[in-house]
C-alpha cells in the first residue's frame, strides 16, 4: 500500500467515524424509528400492503431463518461498502427493481479473506429489521476478484443500480439472476427509485461511508445539481458526470466561500502524482468562459488553490512535483493590488524543503520563486520592498552552482529599477540592484571573475562609494573574494580574484592602494602572461610568477622608470615589503627598492 | 429412461426420474446508460447458459444458482446447477482447476455451502475450466443426512456431461 492509499484511507475513515457516530445514535433510537422508516421509503408499499412495518423497510426474508445474508450498511454501521477483512466475490441482480426505477437492482456479496476470523450469527439489533445472517454462507458467485481462489463466507452485501463492472473494475460483465431477492432492502439503504446523484452516493458507502450523513436536500448547482454531506459534497453535471469533493480539500473550499464561489468538481478526488496528497478540479464560468480552479491538500501543509495563470505556470512548472509543490494558499491579490499570487511549500520526506509564490501582474508576466530567493525577497518587503515583482524564473547559473531571479519595481512605484537575487549553498542569497546589476553582468556574472555575491552592497569605508562583496564558488566553497566598487567620480569597477585578495589583504579602499580606476587589463611580459589593475596608489600584478603583487609609490614609479613588466625587471615576484623608510621588491630580473 | 440434454456445445444424460433444462437469458439494460452525457456508455452484461437437473420439476422461473427450486426440495431431492462463465475467466486462479468434476464426496457437502441457507440442506461448489470455458458447478442436497446416497445420483449425472471446447455466446 502506497502512501498516498494511506492518506486516503485515513481520510476515508476520518470521514466514516462521523457518519458512524450518526448511525450509533440513530441505531438507538430502536424500534419507534422503524415504523417512520417504511413511510419514508416505501410509503405506497406500506400504505397499501398487507404488511408490516418491517416487511415494508426490510423487504421479504429479513429474518436469520431465512437463510439470506445481511446487507453491509445493516453490520458497517450504514456504509455499503466491504468491511475490512473481507472482499468482493461476486454479484447477481434482480431485474424491474422498483428501488433501481424498474432497472436491474445488483447485489454484490463480500466474502471473507481467507485466514480472517469470522462467526456465523444473526442479526439481533432491535434498530434495524435487517436480521439477515453473516458469515454463514460459504458460497461466491465468482465474477470479482477472480485472482482470489481461497475465501470464506458470505459476510453481507451490497446493493447498487450501477452495473458492478463499474462499480468495481474486479468485477466481470457474466451475469447471474436471482429474481427471489428483488424486494430485499434495509432502512440503510437509499428509497425507491433514487435520483443519479443518490445512486452515487450510496455507491459511495452511503451514510456510513467516507462521505458521512446528508445534511440537506438536493440543490441546484449551475446547470446540475448537488447534496451537502457531513464530509463533503457530491455534485451533478451532466457534463463531466457526478463527482465528489471530500475531506480536507472539501474543508477548504466550505471554509472559503463554498461551491457557489470555487465552482463544482469534475472529476472525484484523486491521489497527487507525488502520492502524498489529494487534489480536484473545480469548474465555473467567470464571463460566460469555464474556469478551473484546481485545489490541493497535503498533510504536511494543509490545503491551497490554483487558477487562472498561476495554475498554467505551476502546471508548467511540474505541479506538486515540481520546484514549487504545494499550493498552501488560495489566488489572492497582491499588497499593492497590481497582480495576484498563491504561496506554496515543496514537501519531503514528510516536511517542508522550502516555500515559494507564484505571482502574476499584467506589466511583469507570472513568475514563480522559491527557496532562499523567495526569502530573501519576502524578507526584503516583497513586491512592495525595493526589489518589485520577479520578471523571471528560478534558474540555475552557469554550471549550476546557484539560482538567480531577476526583479523589477513596478511602474507606478517611479523609474523601474531592476535587481537580481544570487544564491548558492556557499554563499547564501543577495541582491545585486541596478548600475552594479549592470556591471555584475558586463564582468561575466556568476560565470565571470567576481562569481557570487556574498554581501548586499553597502557604503565604503570612507563612506565615499558603494561596494558589494563576491566569491568565486567551486567544489562547494568559496574561492576568490571579488569586490564591485562604484565610486560617483573614479567610475564603477570590479576588483576580482588574486588582485581582490591583495587589495582586501591590504586594506581595500581605505590602504595603501585605494579605489580602483579601472578594470584589470592583460598583457604578456617576455614569455610570461600576466593581469594587472590600477587603484588610486598603486597597482597589483598577479602571473605564475607573482600572484597578487602589489606595489606603490616611489618603488611603482621606480618600476614603470624601469620598463615596468616589459623592462628588464619583468614581474614582480611579492607585494612589496617597507623596512625602515625603504620599500623594496623582488622582481624576474632581480631587486628593486626606493624610498618608502 | 435416459433423456439427453443438449446445446451450447454441452450435452448431459438426464436419468429417469430427474429433469434437465438449458437456460440462456436475454441481458438486461441498467438504469443509466452512461455515467454522463459524454462519457461512453457501460458495457452491457453478458448473460451466459447454465444447466439445471433436480429430481423434481423444474418451474419455469428460476435463477441462476437455483432461486425459486431449491426453497422447494424434499428430503430426496437433488438440484445440479452448471453455470458458464465469460472468457475473461480462463486462466484465472479462481477458475484454475482443471476438468468438470466426475465424482463428488459426501464429504465436500456442508450445510453452509449454500446460496441460500435453507434447513437441512447442504451444498456443494467449484470452480473449474474445462476444454477452454470456465463453468462454476453447484449442487444442492435437500438433506444433508442422505447426501451419501444422493452423490451416487450426482456422479451418474456429472461422468456423463460433455462440454465441447470454444465459446458459446
Amino acid at each position: 500500500m502506497t502512501s498516498a492509499d494511506t492518506a486516503l484511507r485515513l481520510v476515508r475513515r476520518a470521514g466514516k467515524a462521523l457518519g458512524g457516530t450518526r448511525m450509533t445514535r440513530r441505531s438507538l433510537l430502536g424500534r419507534t424509528a422503524i415504523l417512520g422508516s417504511a413511510m419514508a421509503i416505501n410509503p405506497v408499499d406500506f400504505a397499501v400492503r398487507p404488511a408490516s412495518a418491517y416487511d415494508a423497510v426490510c423487504g421479504g426474508a429479513a429474518s436469520c431463518s431465512e437463510g439470506y445474508s445481511v446487507f453491509c450498511c445493516t453490520i458497517n454501521n450504514g456504509g455499503n461498502f466491504c468491511p475490512d477483512g473481507t472482499f468482493l466475490g461476486g454479484w447477481w441482480k434482480a431485474d424491474n427493481s422498483g428501488f433501481c426505477c424498474g432497472g436491474p437492482r445488483y447485489y454484490l456479496d463480500c466474502n471473507a479473506i481467507c485466514g480472517t476470523e469470522y462467526s456465523c450469527h444473526c442479526g439481533d439489533d432491535p434498530g434495524t429489521c435487517d436480521h439477515r445472517r453473516s458469515n454463514c454462507a460459504d458460497f461466491r458467485y465468482g465474477q470479482c476478484h477472480l485472482e482470489i481462489d481461497c475465501y470464506g463466507p458470505v459476510t453481507c452485501r451490497l446493493v447498487t443500480c450501477t452495473p458492478p463492472w463499474a462499480f468495481d473494475p474486479s468485477c466481470t460483465t457474466t451475469s447471474a439472476t436471482d429474481n427471489d431477492t428483488a424486494s430485499h432492502t434495509a432502512p440503510c439503504l437509499a428509497g425507491d427509485c433514487p435520483s443519479p446523484l443518490v445512486v452515487r452516493y450510496y455507491d459511495l458507502g452511503g451514510p456510513g461511508g467516507f462521505l458521512g450523513a446528508q445534511v440537506g436536500s438536493e440543490r441546484n448547482i449551475q446547470n446540475g445539481s448537488w447534496l451537502e454531506l457531513a464530509n463533503g459534497g457530491l455534485f451533478s453535471l451532466p457534463a463531466s458526470g457526478i463527482h465528489y469533493l471530500h475531506g480536507p480539500l472539501w474543508s477548504h473550499v466550505e471554509q472559503r466561500g463554498g461551491p457557489d464561489r470555487f465552482g463544482v468538481p469534475v472529476q472525484d478526488d484523486a491521489i497527487t502524482a507525488d502520492g502524498t496528497g489529494l487534489w480536484n478540479q473545480l469548474l465555473k464560468h467567470r464571463h460566460g468562459q469555464p474556469w478551473i480552479t484546481a485545489v490541493y491538500w497535503n498533510p504536511v501543509v494543509g490545503a491551497g488553490s490554483v487558477s487562472g495563470s498561476i495554475r498554467d505556470w505551476w502546471i508548467a512548472s511540474g505541479d506538486e512535483s515540481g520546484p514549487l509543490g504545494y499550493p498552501t494558499s488560495d489566488v489572492v491579490p497582491t499588497k499593492d493590488g497590481a497582480g495576484k499570487f498563491a504561496r506554496f511549500a515543496k514537501v519531503a520526506g514528510g516536511a517542508v524543503v522550502h516555500r515559494g509564490v507564484v505571482i502574476s501582474t499584467p506589466f511583469a508576466a507570472t513568475h514563480g520563486i522559491y527557496g532562499p530567493i523567495f526569502e530573501h525577497w519576502r524578507s526584503s518587503g516583497r513586491e512592495v520592498g525595493p526589489l518589485g515583482y520577479p520578471t523571471s524564473d528560478v534558474t540555475a547559473t552557469p554550471g549550476g552552482v546557484g539560482h538567480t531571479a531577476t526583479f523589477r519595481t513596478h511602474p507606478t512605484s517611479g523609474p523601474a529599477i531592476d535587481s537580481a537575487i544570487v544564491a548558492t549553498k556557499a554563499t547564501g542569497a543577495w541582491t545585486i540592484t541596478g548600475p552594479l546589476l549592470a556591471a555584475w553582468r558586463a564582468a561575466g556574472g556568476a560565470a565571470g571573475p567576481l562569481g557570487f555575491p556574498t554581501s548586499e552592497a553597502g557604503p565604503s569605508l570612507d563612506e565615499a562609494a558603494t561596494i558589494q562583496s563576491f566569491s568565486t564558488v567551486a567544489g562547494g566553497s568559496r574561492r576568490h573574494p571579488g569586490f564591485l566598487v562604484d565610486h560617483p567620480t573614479l567610475g564603477r569597477w570590479p576588483v576580482a580574484a588574486s588582485i581582490a585578495a591583495t587589495w582586501q589583504d591590504l586594506g581595500r579602499e581605505a590602504g595603501a592602494l585605494g579605489y580602483p580606476l579601472g578594470e584589470r587589463t592583460s598583457g604578456v611580459s617576455g614569455a610570461t602572461r600576466y593581469r594587472t589593475q590600477e587603484f588610486e596608489r598603486g597597482a597589483v600584478f598577479t602571473s605564475s610568477v607573482g600572484r597578487g603583487a602589489a606595489l606603490w609609490g616611489p618603488l611603482l614609479e621606480a618600476y614603470r622608470d624601469a620598463g615596468g613588466p616589459d623592462g628588464s625587471l619583468g614581474l614582480p615576484l611579492a607585494t612589496q615589503t617597507i623596512a625602515g623608510s625603504v620599500a623594496s621588491a623582488d622582481f624576474q630580473g632581480g631587486p628593486l627598492s626606493a624610498p618608502a | 429412461m435416459t433423456t439427453v440434454l443438449r446445446g451450447y456445445g454441452i450435452t448431459a444424460s438426464i436419468p429417469k426420474g430427474f429433469e434437465g433444462r438449458i437456460t440462456h437469458l436475454d441481458p438486461v439494460a441498467p438504469l443509466m446508460a452512461r455515467p454522463h452525457a459524454s462519457a461512453p456508455p457501460f458495457e452491457a452484461e453478458v448473460t451466459r447458459p447454465f444447466i439445471h437437473i433436480a429430481n423434481l420439476p423444474l418451474p419455469k422461473e428460476r435463477d441462476t444458482f437455483g432461486g425459486g427450486v431449491v426453497e422447494t426440495l424434499g428430503a430426496n431431492h437433488l438440484f445440479i446447477a452448471l453455470v458458464e462463465y465469460g472468457p475473461e475467466c480462463v486462466g484465472t486462479k479462481l477458475f484454475s482447476p482443471l476438468g468438470l468434476p466426475r465424482t463428488v464426496s459426501a464429504r465436500s457437502f456442508s450445510r453452509s455451502r449454500l446460496q441460500r441457507l435453507v434447513p437441512g440442506q447442504s451444498g456443494y461448489q467449484s470452480f473449474f475450466t474445462h476444454n477452454g470455458r470456465a463453468f462454476c458447478l453447484y449442487i444442492v442436497a435437500g438433506s444433508y443426512a442422505r447426501v451419501g446416497t444422493m452423490v451416487h445420483q450426482a456422479n451418474q449425472i456429472l461422468r456423463s456431461i460433455s462440454i465441447s471446447s470454444g465459446r458459446t455466446s
